[in-house]
């Protein structure tokens, strides 16, 4: 329960810790606030060479609001983030009291949890909700990677060796559009054993676009596509939401564990898309 | 992208660190591997800091860090270079702080292994960020008592906060 050896670094600068990086290949990894990282280092499930420490590089601290969004760098932490207000992006504020508990988002980053891809994690399925961009970046320059190419997988991510996740831009949604965030979990601050995200924009009413995600039920975040396309172009009445939500529990392929079997998690989706529509509702 | 720098840093298994711990600057070389908890427990003999799950679960490790409450099990000290720690020995410098006296006469603890958790998240948080019952719960809820003892805690939490218990 103590970590394996491992050499460690706190490059200042983004460029230094990309050359770290390229240096040592598969052996080295970037750390943030580690707050899923150190515990697997505590149960060696990681095993790492060498430790690139990131928490000190000014460039990967900062949050800012232009145009398109709100650009959050990787290790902003979880719990700066609860105490803005991120106008225009409701959906990440309403997320952040779900992740782990006030000691956690402390020190957890949204960049450490976006690229650490946990399948029952918040901000996978927000950055999945509203389109999110990550901006990978090595040492021959930063890309861009839509929220829905970025998971590949449980725990994985679309990074290529040498890249790191540098920051991800949550796009700001239009005043007229409300947002839901719902999650299950069996004791406050726990994985969720199933979760729903929406954002859902009106006009006189009826539903002009809906973006609809659960997560904690399979290898990473899911968009529900015939669920958004269920209540398009409709008032968000008591037959809507309940097609919506029988669309959900159809189209996701919940997996079994022990938190919940496949038929439990497709329940608790229906129950969570429900509420949430019932709550964006004008 | 930042413009190229000369390299300025080298991994290390053994790290230099400047910590201000309960006030006192203190100065050390750790081992890259060293939890947090394990440095303030086995190096500077600070022992009310409890080591629980090492998982980050429970709590017993939180300390206040930089002015929030982390948990220094899933903490290198290698990281807290240059930042300001308080544990339970600093909460008081003479006799109880108000919220352990509190715990104290509201028989706040049964085993006591949790209560340093307990008492550096209840220091840490600002109260007002917590409000009513509700808001206690919700304060103590990255803290577990294995002893199940949250009756008194939850009576310690309202008699430090100058909270009446509704209904």
């Amino acid at each position: 329960m103590k970590p394996p050896p491992f050499a460690y670094c706190r490059p200042h600068s983004l460029h230094e810790a990309l050359e770290l990086l390229a240096e040592h290949g598969d052996e080295a990894r970037p750390l943030a606030g580690g707050q899923s990282l150190v515990p697997m280092l505590n149960h060696r499930l990681a095993r790492p060479a060498v430790l690139v420490d990131i928490g000190a590089i000014g460039d990967l601290q900062r949050m800012d609001r232009n145009e398109s969004g709100w650009m959050i760098g990787a290790t902003v932490t979880q719990r700066r983030v609860e105490q803005e207000s991120v106008e225009g992006c409701d959906l990440l504020r309403l997320a952040m009291p779900f992740i782990g508990h006030r000691q956690i988002r402390a020190r957890g980053t949204v960049g450490g949890s976006i690229a650490h891809a946990d399948p029952a994690a918040e901000l996978p399925a927000v950055a999945l909700t509203l389109d999110a961009t990550m901006v990978a970046t090595g040492l021959d320059g930063e890309r861009a990677i839509p929220a829905a190419a970025f998971f590949a997988g449980p725990y994985m991510n679309s990074l290529e060796e040498g890249e790191i996740l540098s920051r991800v831009t949550f796009p700001t949604v239009p005043p007229t559009t409300r947002c839901s965030f719902r999650e299950f979990a069996r004791r406050k601050g726990d994985f969720a054993v199933a979760g729903v995200a929406a954002a859902v924009d009106f006009e006189d009413g009826s539903v002009t676009a809906a973006s609809l995600t659960a997560f904690a039920v399979g290898s990473n975040p899911v968009r529900l596509t015939s669920a958004e396309a269920a209540v398009a172009g409709r008032h968000l009445d008591e037959a809507a939401l309940a097609d919506s939500a029988e669309a959900a529990a159809a189209e996701i392929e919940p997996w079994d564990d022990i938190h919940g079997s496949p038929q439990y998690r497709r329940q608790l989706v229906a129950v969570l898309l429900r509420r949430a529509l019932q709550e964006v509702a004008p | 992208m930042t413009a190229p720098t000369a390299r300025r840093v080298e991994p290390s298994v053994e790290v230099p660190i400047s910590v201000t711990v309960n006030g006192e600057a203190v100065e050390a070389v750790v081992p890259a591997r060293q939890l947090l908890a394990d440095f303030l427990r086995e190096e500077l003999r600070l022992t009310g800091t409890h080591v629980g799950c090492e998982q980050g679960i429970c709590g017993a490790c939180t300390i206040n860090l930089d002015g929030e409450p982390v948990r220094s099990c899933i903490m290198l000290a290698a990281q807290v270079d240059g930042s300001a720690i308080t544990t339970v020995e600093g909460l008081s410098s003479e006799g109880l702080s108000p919220l352990q006296q509190a715990f104290k006469d509201n028989h706040g603890l049964q085993c006591g292994f949790c209560t340093p958790g307990f008492l550096m998240t209840l220091s840490t948080v600002d109260p007002e960020e917590y409000p009513g019952e509700e808001g206690i719960r919700e304060a103590i809820s990255g803290n577990l008592c294995r002893c199940t003892g949250y009756g008194g805690i939850l009576q310690a939490v309202r008699t430090a906060w100058n909270r009446p218990q509704d209904g």
